[in-house]
């Protein structure tokens, strides 16, 4: 009996002993590589913005692989690989040709959780990846109501794209087709890959209306737009970067939806936060939100505060 | 009571099947039991004690930064107000607009406040824009006369307002350059061509000042954090503000802003937390301090693991000291116990343990003696049944003497063949008499009367052999016939007494058998007046000397003699009876039979032989 | 037995408090470089160019393939220098290899240097000077950006060249040349130097001048244009050189002069200093008549490399470390006659 007691006596000392010892542990953090295209273009800053927070709030590692523009695909993977290699545990990316997502996605070893921002048309399989997606056709239908509400009956629309595949685009153009259809309006799509931004801003003018569907396209058409000091009124797009909400607030733009990119940056970390601290037993798929915004809504107080991200 | 708990006890041990515990499992359990829950209870007491206290001060304090950080707070803005009053009352009050230009004196404030401010500006009441620094270059297309701080101005012209974190929306600035500001603005007195006018200085606080202020106030590391909202609920700074910007994150800021200063206890989305309220001066700004009661325990931390490592090393601690002092008390009386075991398997002289403790000492000495007192007392007795037994023996033997009865039986048959056959008669009849006396149903003990009868069957017989050259005299008192004796004890005697007394007196011998009692005692007393003896033969009759059977036998066929019967009276009555001889050579020999008092009963025997542990029942 | 079982429990534990320090020492290798880059202000367009070459260098080294891959960390000040020590606090704590900081106030780098000693880790200050002394104080901090020094004296003959070549620059013609300078801030070195040194060497090319006034514009073009405003209200034609010490000012000026829509005859000639795109493009339009070129690229390129040679620790000897600790990279004329040349090279 007395041996018993001792034994257990002996066991309580070195577990509570040990768990004291243990206040040196720290917490592991985890390491997230965000890898997409053109690191340094302030199209990122709000995207970026909502990972820092969520990277401080749940003690993560974060870097932000520092790229150009990407030619293709490879690129791309080459630079998944360098980071894997480099022993990230955790991948946030916005992939570059959504047509090979797939491709992308095999070359990444398991055990690897991936985020895919702003589209989540690729639909992963598995419990390791998810998207955390804005709502393409959402956004395409709210610019296009947009357009609808600039005084032109029946408009024509001039929609600038970029040249390659990327899903959410084709979600967006898809939204917004419908609605001015509907409306008895027409479109005409210029690709951004079949002139100079000169020479198809001078086409798009042809038009009633211009819609940009790419943020750093927005802020090329507006900073055109106003060199050439061209009416206002005109300008529509989808953006969220700090040049397009200044043009935004002069009102070169006149009216913009504005995904929102912090959120999206937010919530793709604070998934993986919790998938990989084993809270959460698989990823799953998150809609994040936009707002439609017209140059006079500008500083109302609400739509401030999205438009303009306190920086840290 | 105690039975129950006892009892109780018991069936917990069966069911738990331990065995009956030992001394030292006794004490060594309730002891530590005792003392383990006294200290689970006092640890318990103190943990909780401890946990409410550094509640209650982890609150105080948080209390304490709350006060530092509105002092701070104000500090600020009171610094910030100076510069707008410096500016109305050592500059505007003094200028005229249409002469004077008030370029020099703001960008001087300007440059000194360089780090807390993004600009200085003085509007008409129309919204036009006397002189700003560092950017005049008004933005196309705004009309200041909606902005809030504008109108916020012009609407309480004694105050100075300020206004809630904003973008600001004055000037051209660089593409995608924008400040958060806090506008602090006040309507005042210009003059133009020396009539007055009314407009608003603008002063637009960097925001980050502010929220420098507060992220101070905001460590990383712990649940707690500190908020500043307007008296309206509107949130100034949060440290989770972009979250709650972004509709990631909710507060409870619009009840806090109701609240006068003080401190609160919460439920909010599913957690306790305290809130503490004060009030920031001038502005009614509130801050607000959030400790959610998890941090409470956050903060004690190792702890647990802290109190539960003293209580083990305690309890083990305890474990070994019991064992020891139990030890010392305990190891004694078992070795006491194993000595007695010594005892029970039937070592009759074990090793009796002597220490330990007073007591235990005492027992020991007490056991040691009692065991001498055993084996010596079961010594006596071997002793007093071999005696009994030799006696028993010897008494078996004369009941039935050989000689006497081969000699009588030849006298008889001499007296048949000389035709006197009612001497024959006679004879055998005294004869039969003595032999039934003689055999007694076995008994030891016998009337008095029996006794005298055996003896005068003797005598008589004797006379007849000895053709009467003696007398005999019987004087026995009626009152002692029902008394006690041993039985053939006066036979010995008168034997003696006609071998060694009369024998040779030629019919002058005279044997007197007298007997008399003095209160509790008998005496029988036979004399004779014959040989007597010297002294050294008395002491010898009565030495206890073992008789020689063999030279007794020689002597006359008694083989039992005198110090036979001695022993025997004494063996059944005490030492204090028996038989005293005095003699004088030529005189003659008294032989003093002492016996107790003791009136017959049938029974008496087996009581008497009852007592002494067995009598002659049993035969070896 | 007691005792044995007591000794074998210390033993254990003992064994136990080890393994655990032991394991603590360790530390969590990362495979990548990470360079953290603080700029005192993303405005500046100079700095801002400067940290765009800085990124695509870096893009540059990844594309071409690295088994370390580096990544950046970038920081805006907001021109508040707490902010910046916190900042670098951050990127220490976020296991920077090697830190490139922009001073907010270039006098008091003591706490980033403290830091970064404690972490051990190596600062590259760039574009913003600090004092000799405070860079001296550990063997792992380095400068680079350019001479002020030269800056000015550039600056200075440049304007004395033009001024020779077009005489209509003394619109009075009292063979004086009146002028202003549009500084940058307040006890800025950069500033003090190259306002003093650009007069200086004015003065030497024989040029007359007489100094109008000094105004502060931080560096920022708003602010340059409302000062240049305040001056043309006071002095109005009287400016017939304008001396800015970046080409932000510069333009700056410009716009006042635009914006009160004075007429080409009568706009001082303006010149500035870094070579900024949007400088160049004055210089080409007109609006400047020259600036002296800060090779971004170049020193972009140093930055990079010292970098990655502090985080390595290879390749320190193969730099042009002046008293191993500066790179300075030289400033070039630019006018009208030979940005045409620039204009192959500038990216």
């Amino acid at each position: 009996m007395a041996a018993a007691i001792v034994v257990f006596l002996a066991a309580a000392i070195l577990w509570s002993a040990v768990n004291l010892l243990k206040e040196e542990e720290k917490k592991p953090m985890y390491r997230v590589s965000v890898v997409v295209e053109d690191s340094g273009s302030e199209r990122w800053t709000a995207f970026r913005l909502g990972i820092d927070q969520a990277a401080r709030e749940y003690g993560m590692d974060v870097t932000f692989a520092a790229t150009g523009s990407f030619e293709e695909t490879e690129d791309q993977k080459n630079l998944i690989g360098q980071e894997v290699q480099s022993g990230t545990q955790a991948l946030i990316l916005s992939v570059f040709d959504s047509e090979e997502a797939g491709s992308l996605l095999e070359g990444i070893s398991s055990g690897i959780p991936v985020i895919l921002a702003e589209t989540d048309a690729i639909r992963p399989e598995g419990p390791e990846t998810a998207a955390v997606a804005l709502p393409g056709r959402e956004m395409g239908r709210a610019l296009g109501d947009m357009l609808l509400k600039a005084g032109v009956d029946e408009p024509s629309v001039a929609v600038l794209a970029r040249s390659r595949e990327r899903y959410l685009e084709m979600e967006m153009l898809e939204g917004l087709t419908e609605t001015v259809r509907a409306a008895g309006g027409s479109l005409l799509v210029l690709k951004e890959g079949e002139a100079d931004p000169d020479v198809l801003l001078s086409r798009a003018r042809t038009q009633d209306l211009i819609a940009v569907l790419d943020d750093s396209l927005l802020v090329t058409a507006a900073a055109l737009m106003e060199e050439k000091g061209l009416k206002k009124g005109k300008l529509y797009g989808v953006g969220c970067s700090p040049s397009a909400v200044t043009a935004l607030d002069k009102g070169i733009i006149s009216g913009m939806v504005i995904p929102n990119d912090f959120t999206m940056g937010y919530q793709s970390m604070a998934q993986l936060a919790g998938y990989m601290a084993k809270d959460l037993p698989a990823l799953s798929d998150i809609q994040v939100g936009y707002t439609p915004v017209k140059t006079e809504d500008v500083h109302d107080p609400d739509v401030e505060k999205l438009l303009f991200p306190l920086v840290q | 009571m105690k039975d129950r708990i006892g009892r109780d006890l018991e069936k917990i041990r069966k069911r738990l099947k331990i065995g009956s515990a030992g001394i030292q499992m006794s004490i060594t359990l309730s002891f530590s039991l005792i003392a383990g829950i006294g200290m689970v209870l006092l640890g318990i007491i103190l943990y909780s004690q401890f946990s409410v206290r550094s509640q209650a001060v982890t609150t105080e304090n948080a209390g304490q930064f709350l006060a530092q950080t509105k002092r701070s707070t104000e500090d600020y803005l009171r610094s910030m107000r100076r510069i707008s009053d410096a500016l109305y009352y050592s500059c505007i009050k003094n200028k005229d607009l249409e002469t004077d230009s008030l370029d020099p004196e703001f960008s001087l404030l300007y440059e000194a406040y360089r780090d807390d401010l993004v600009s200085i500006a003085l509007y008409t009441e129309d919204g036009d824009l006397v002189s700003a620094v560092p950017v005049s270059a008004g933005r196309e297309g705004v009309d200041v006369t909606d902005q809030s701080w504008f109108t916020d101005a012009l609407g309480t012209v004694e105050n100075l307002h300020f206004s809630l974190p904003h973008v600001q929306n004055l000037f051209d600035e660089t593409p995608g350059r924008y400040h958060w500001v806090i506008s602090m603005s006040q309507a005042v007195e210009l003059s133009r061509r020396g009539l007055p006018e009314q407009g608003v200085l603008l002063v637009d606080m960097n925001f980050s000042g502010i929220k420098q202020l507060l992220e101070k106030a905001n460590p990383d590391n712990t649940s707690e954090y500190i908020y500043l909202c307007s008296s309206r609920g509107d949130i100034i700074y949060h440290p989770r503000m972009s979250l709650i910007n972004a509709g990631l994150y909710s507060e409870d800021n619009l009840t806090a802003a109701g609240r006068t200063d003080g401190t609160y206890m919460d439920f909010f989305e599913g957690t306790n937390r305290t809130t503490i309220v004060k009030t920031v001066s001038y502005t009614g700004w509130k801050l607000v301090s959030v400790i959610p009661h998890k941090s409470y325990s956050m903060g004690m931390g190792k702890s647990p693991y802290f109190v539960v490592l003293v209580l083990s090393f305690a309890l083990l601690g305890i474990l070994l000291v019991n064992q020891i002092v139990s030890g010392n008390i305990v190891s004694p009386l078992l070795k006491l116990d194993d000595s007695v075991k010594d005892l029970e398997n039937g070592n009759l002289s074990p090793e009796i343990y002597i220490g330990g403790p007073q007591e235990v000492e005492h027992l020991g000495r007490t056991l040691k003696t009692s065991v001498q007192k055993i084996n010596e007392l079961m010594e006596d007795v071997l002793t007093e049944q071999e005696q009994k037994r030799r006696s028993e023996l010897d008494a078996l033997q004369s009941q039935i003497n050989p000689h006497f009865l081969y000699n009588t039986l030849d006298s008889v048959v001499w007296m048949i063949e000389g035709g006197h056959d009612e001497g024959a008669v006679y004879m055998i009849r005294q004869l039969a008499s003595l032999l039934r006396i003689s055999i007694s149903h076995g008994r030891t003990i016998i009337p008095i009367r029996d006794e005298i009868r055996h003896a005068q069957s003797y005598m008589n017989i004797q006379q007849i052999r000895y053709k009467n050259s003696f007398t005999v005299t019987f004087d026995i008192p009626e009152e002692i016939m029902d008394l006690c004796t041993v039985k053939l004890i006066l036979q010995p005697i008168l034997e003696n007494a006609i071998y060694y007394g009369v024998q040779s007196m030629d019919g002058d011998g005279e044997i007197l058998v007298r007997g008399s009692r003095e209160g509790d005692d008998v005496f029988l007393d036979v004399t004779d007046n014959g040989l007597g003896m010297p002294e050294e033969r008395v002491r010898e009759l009565l030495s206890g000397r073992e008789p020689d059977m063999e030279e007794n036998a020689s002597r006359h066929g008694n083989g039992v003699g005198l110090n036979n019967v001695h022993s025997r009276i004494r063996l059944r009555f005490g030492a204090a009876y028996g038989l005293v001889i005095e003699s004088e050579p030529d005189e003659g020999t008294t032989v003093r039979i002492h016996l107790p008092a003791i009136p017959y009963q049938n029974d008496l025997e087996t009581m008497l032989d009852g007592r002494k542990g067995g009598g002659s029942e049993k035969k070896r | 037995m007691k005792r044995c079982r007591r000794y074998v429990c210390l033993a254990a534990l003992t064994a136990l408090v080890l393994i655990f320090l032991s394991a603590c020492g360790k530390k969590q290798g990362t495979g990548d470089i990470r360079i953290g880059v603080a700029v005192y202000d993303e405005y500046d367009t100079f700095v801002s160019e400067l940290t765009e070459a800085f990124l695509a260098d870096v893009a540059e080294v990844n594309a071409v393939g690295t088994n370390a891959p580096v990544s950046v960390v970038r920081y805006n000040a907001a021109q508040s220098q707490i902010t910046q020590n916190e900042q670098v606090e951050q990127m220490i704590s976020k296991g920077c290899s090697v830190i490139c900081v922009n001073l907010v106030d270039r006098t008091d780098p003591s706490m980033i240097i403290e830091m970064a000693r404690e972490a051990d880790v190596p600062v590259i200050f760039f574009n913003r000077e600090l004092v000799e002394e405070d860079l001296m104080s550990w063997n792992r901090l380095y400068y680079v950006g350019a001479d002020a020094f030269e800056s000015g004296r550039i600056q200075g003959r440049t304007a004395a060249a033009y001024i020779k070549e077009h005489p209509e620059t003394d619109r009075n013609g009292d063979g004086v040349i009146q002028y202003v300078v549009l500084e940058g801030e307040a006890g800025h070195q950069d500033a003090i130097v190259r306002s003093e040194t650009s007069v200086d060497a004015l003065i030497e090319e024989g040029i007359q001048i007489e100094k109008l006034e000094s105004a502060i514009a931080n560096w920022n073009r708003a602010q340059a244009r409302n000062r240049m405003e305040q001056m043309i209200e006071t002095y109005g034609e009287g400016v017939e050189l304008v001396l800015a010490n970046n080409d932000d000012m510069a333009l700056g000026a410009a716009d006042a002069c635009d914006s009160r829509e004075i007429p080409e005859e009568e706009r001082p000639a303006i010149i500035g200093i870094d070579g900024t795109k949007v400088g160049l493009e004055g210089v080409r339009n007109g609006k400047l008549i020259g600036t002296v070129y800060n090779d971004k690229e170049g020193q972009a390129r140093a930055m990079l490399q010292l970098a990655l040679a502090a985080a390595t620790g290879e390749g320190m000897e193969d730099l042009p470390l002046t008293d191993g600790k500066y790179i300075r990279l030289p400033y070039s004329e630019i006018t009208l006659d030979n940005i045409s040349r620039l204009g192959e090279e500038a990216p």
